[in-house]
């Protein structure tokens, strides 16, 4: 199963939306998702998830998530099935073990848990593919008191991890083909048999982060007066977002009790 | 308008004992798209980043004679030494062969505004200033892409927007082309000779590709061992063989069948009076061929 | 001298497919036969297939579905490190391999792998380095020489494995005029005395000269499989797989309707044949119409 969390830069309305209002869409979606304890209602949420999908333009990459998801919600009905004791029983399978009946309230129950969950794991991998995890830092540095500096560090961390992966790919296909086993005896051996993979990734490493350095001082880095692109301040529509959501959970836990 | 004057530059790095640049003078115009090439260890990039300012504010040395920055403050000339590195960007747009060790952000986007935003330019004016340096290099449409799904030859377009976005009047490529194939590396030139045709950006670039690039210049300049052995218009430059093959520097094709042809006693030689121009294209090259036949 | 081996094609790869867990379809079924002693060019825009294709060589990719045999045997079943005593792979960037702090150590990591030891293990690396002249640097900091010097270098680590087959991904890219040639007289005398070499590249004045013959691979497909000159004759198929003819066989080709011919592929030789054919020796008066242009820039 293979989840995209990365983000997906599409320029939609949702991507246009705060980092924080996002955030507390996901976390607005779980409270809700955890209030409603039907089937149906939360399968209109779930519906609404993969409408705002579409909206944002990442229809594909949630499907393909969603996809696998249903595997792990199968399982999860299956378990409920078979475990929860109230109900009319439908069928037992093992009718010397009585816990073991299948009930009416058992399936809906079953499928309730599993709605619940593709509906909370779907919300937050929409915030993470229609938010830029630059958006998120910077919103920490402004409404957390985060270090421009740190972030930076992590923004960059970021921006080379694939390409750190694919050199770890490089240098251990560049050592195989030369007849090196990294798979090695003992713990011992084991290590010493990552040196060929470990010394020329620092090396390159290093080397990258001086011509880095030379790259971003002849671009302007470190010059007093730095200014922000984007300096994510909520907008009109993040508010009336952020006002609907805040009513949603209202509306969720005045039915609920 | 602003022109690089460079005088009795000498450069030698630590630890080593002969000078990297020994004692160039050359004076680059406002407008000028110039090439610089030679062997390995010539020079090139030596030169080229004590023009960009990364010698010596970055790289440690010996630094003797001047680089000139002309007509960047109403009162006339300052030496590249003497402004920072940082300050230098909004003059000098500098370029690496790398692609991958000078892409910071992991956004296009963000990526160009990383150097309006080091300069404290006004965050109302970036989005238009974003999308001119990305119109500019014919790349408006890679604006929200990642940077690491693009192929290099985008890279390195994407180097150029970003450079650009700082309204330099001077672009400095290190061997840009390096690492690109054939349709990245015809993208990036056919960007360059826009930037310097339309815009008037004086281009200096470092390049082993010289059949690719004589067309498009004004200048070549070849280097051996830290001097200038040959320089002037493309068509001057190819008048001398011999000292490309003394630098091991090949000539392009189309020169070296006028040469041949010269060679063969069907064209005068070149320093006569009545010598037909030197091809630079296989275009020219053609039709001086077929004017033989 | 590379290993002995049987009579059987080098090299077969069957409808070979590659594709990668990204779900990209990198290899579309490809089929080729590879015999001892040729030298080959791999060409094609980057990310056609070619370094996806050459890795199933040696086992660094396992073909998704079509087999690959290396003399006769199945790559997909044996471990890379046995397949390395036949096939040596050069990567493009050197620093992905070299890490050790003296050359002689670099050069004799990967005969040491295969088993090698005393002096026999000095002999093969004593003259690797001597094949690419790096014998003075036997003993000093590969971290001291040029980019050009350790990719020659990393070209020894693996030419001291003495395979039978070597593959290099762009042997010549960042390197100058001189350096490309000496790397490529190195491959050259390598293939007389027997081995078998495949280069990736996307230098047609090197396929031109050196190759005897080149496979051009687009989108996962090998779409040409020729020596050079008929490989240049097709200039749609190369220009719409993103590459573009040498000048010289450009030249030769717009040529050959005015009845110049010239299959030596270099310039000299064309202009011998417009020699031959010339009557006259034209002066300044009939250039200027068509290269005023050019005549202007000179002035």
């Amino acid at each position: 199963m293979s989840v995209s969390i990365e983000y997906i830069p599409t320029g939609s309305p949702v991507h246009r939306l705060h980092a924080l209002t996002k955030l507390l869409f996901a976390l607005a979606v779980l409270t809700i998702s955890m209030l409603l304890s039907q089937p149906l209602p939360l399968l209109l949420l779930f519906f609404s998830l993969l409408g705002i999908a579409a909206l944002a333009s990442v229809s594909q990459e949630i499907l393909s998530a969603v996809k696998g998801l249903l595997k792990v919600a199968f399982f999860l009905v299956l378990l409920q099935m078979f475990f929860y004791p109230e109900g009319t029983v439908l069928f037992a399978p093992v009718s010397s073990l009585p816990g073991l009946a299948v009930t009416d309230q058992g399936i809906l129950f079953g499928i309730s848990i599993a709605l619940r969950m593709m509906v909370i794991v779907t919300s937050f991998l929409l915030f993470l593919t229609t938010t830029p995890a630059r958006s998120t830092v910077l919103s920490l540095v402004e409404y957390l008191k985060v270090p421009y500096d740190y972030a930076f560090l992590f923004i960059t961390a970021l921006r080379f991890i694939p390409t750190f992966l694919e050199e770890v790919r490089l240098i251990g296909q560049a050592q195989e083909a030369r007849a090196h086993d990294f798979s090695g005896g003992g713990p011992l051996a084991r290590l010493k048999t990552i040196f060929p993979l470990a010394l020329p990734l620092v090396m390159i490493s290093l080397q990258r982060a001086e011509r880095m350095a030379m790259a971003m001082e002849t671009r302007g880095f470190g010059l007093p007066g730095r200014t922000y692109y984007r300096t994510e301040k909520p907008g009109a529509v993040d508010i009336m977002v952020i006002v609907a959501l805040l009513s949603a959970v209202a509306v969720a836990v005045l039915l609920r009790f | 308008m602003l022109s690089i004057t460079i005088e009795n530059l000498t450069f030698s790095y630590p630890d080593c004992s002969s000078p990297a640049l020994h004692e160039i003078n050359l004076t680059m115009e406002a407008g000028e798209f110039i090439v610089i090439t030679g062997a390995t260890g010539a020079g090139k990039s030596t030169l080229l980043r004590s023009i960009n300012g990364v010698i010596p504010h970055f790289q440690p040395g010996t630094l003797q004679g001047n680089v000139w920055l002309d007509g960047a403050t109403p009162s006339g000339r300052v030496p590249v030494a003497r402004v920072s590195a940082p300050q230098l960007a909004r003059f000098i747009g500098s370029v690496f062969d790398d692609p991958e060790g000078q892409i910071v952000s992991p956004i296009v986007e963000e990526e160009i505004a990383f150097g309006l935003e080091n300069t404290g330019v006004d965050p109302a004016q970036m989005d238009g200033r974003i999308a001119k340096a990305l119109a500019d290099c014919g790349i408006s449409h890679l604006r929200h892409r990642a940077t690491s799904s693009l192929s290099g030859g985008q890279k390195q377009r994407v180097a150029i927007a970003a450079a650009l976005a700082l309204a330099p009047k001077i672009l400095v490529l290190d061997e840009p082309t390096s690492e690109l194939d054939p349709d990245g590396t015809e993208a990036v030139l056919n960007v360059l000779s826009e930037l310097n045709k339309n815009h008037g950006i004086t281009i200096i670039i470092a390049e082993q590709k010289v059949t690719l690039l004589a067309p498009l210049c004004d200048r070549l300049v070849l280097l051996e061992k830290g001097r200038i052995a040959l320089q002037g218009p493309p068509r001057q430059v190819f008048l001398h063989p011999h000292i490309f093959a003394k630098l091991g520097v090949e000539l392009p094709a189309p020169a070296r069948l006028a040469h041949a042809l010269v060679q063969e006693g069907v064209l005068p030689p070149f320093d006569s009076p009545d010598a037909p121009p030197i091809p630079l294209t296989v275009e020219e090259a053609f039709t001086l061929s077929r004017q033989l036949l | 001298m590379p290993a002995k081996l049987t009579g059987r094609p080098l090299i077969e790869v069957r409808q070979l497919k590659h594709t990668y867990r990204s779900g990209g379809e990198a290899l579309k079924g490809i089929d080729l036969t590879i015999n001892t002693g040729e030298m080959i060019a791999v060409v094609g825009r980057n990310g056609a297939g070619k370094t996806t294709l050459t890795k199933h060589f040696n086992g660094l990719l396992r073909p998704t579905a079509g087999t690959v045999l290396l003399d006769g045997q199945d790559t997909a079943k044996l471990p890379v490190a046995q397949l390395a005593r036949t096939v040596g792979y050069v990567f493009q960037n050197p620093d992905h391999q070299i890490f050790h702090e003296r050359l002689f150590d670099e050069i004799a990591f990967g005969p040491r792998n295969l088993g090698l030891r005393g002096d026999e293990l000095t002999a093969r690396v004593d003259s690797a380095l001597k094949a690419v002249d790096l014998t003075e640097y036997r003993d000093r900091d590969p971290g001291d020489l040029s980019r050009g010097q350790r990719k020659r270098a990393a070209l020894a680590s693996v030419l001291a494995m003495e395979t039978a087959v070597i593959i290099l991904d762009e042997p010549t890219s960042g390197q100058d005029y001189q350096e490309s040639e000496q790397i490529m007289e190195i491959l050259r005398e390598l293939n007389r005395r027997g081995h078998t070499i495949l280069f990736i590249t996307h230098d047609m004045e090197l396929v031109q000269e050196h190759a005897h013959r080149v496979l051009l691979i687009d989108d996962g497909k090998l779409v040409i499989d020729a020596p050079p000159q008929e490989l240049f004759r097709q200039e749609q198929a190369l220009t719409s797989a993103g590459l573009r003819l040498p000048p010289t066989a450009e030249l030769e080709q717009r040529l050959a309707a005015f009845g110049i011919h010239s299959d030596a592929g270099t310039v000299e030789a064309l202009a011998t044949s417009i020699a031959r054919r010339s009557s006259r020796i034209i002066a300044r008066d009939s250039f200027d119409e068509n290269c005023s242009g050019g005549v202007a820039a000179c002035q």
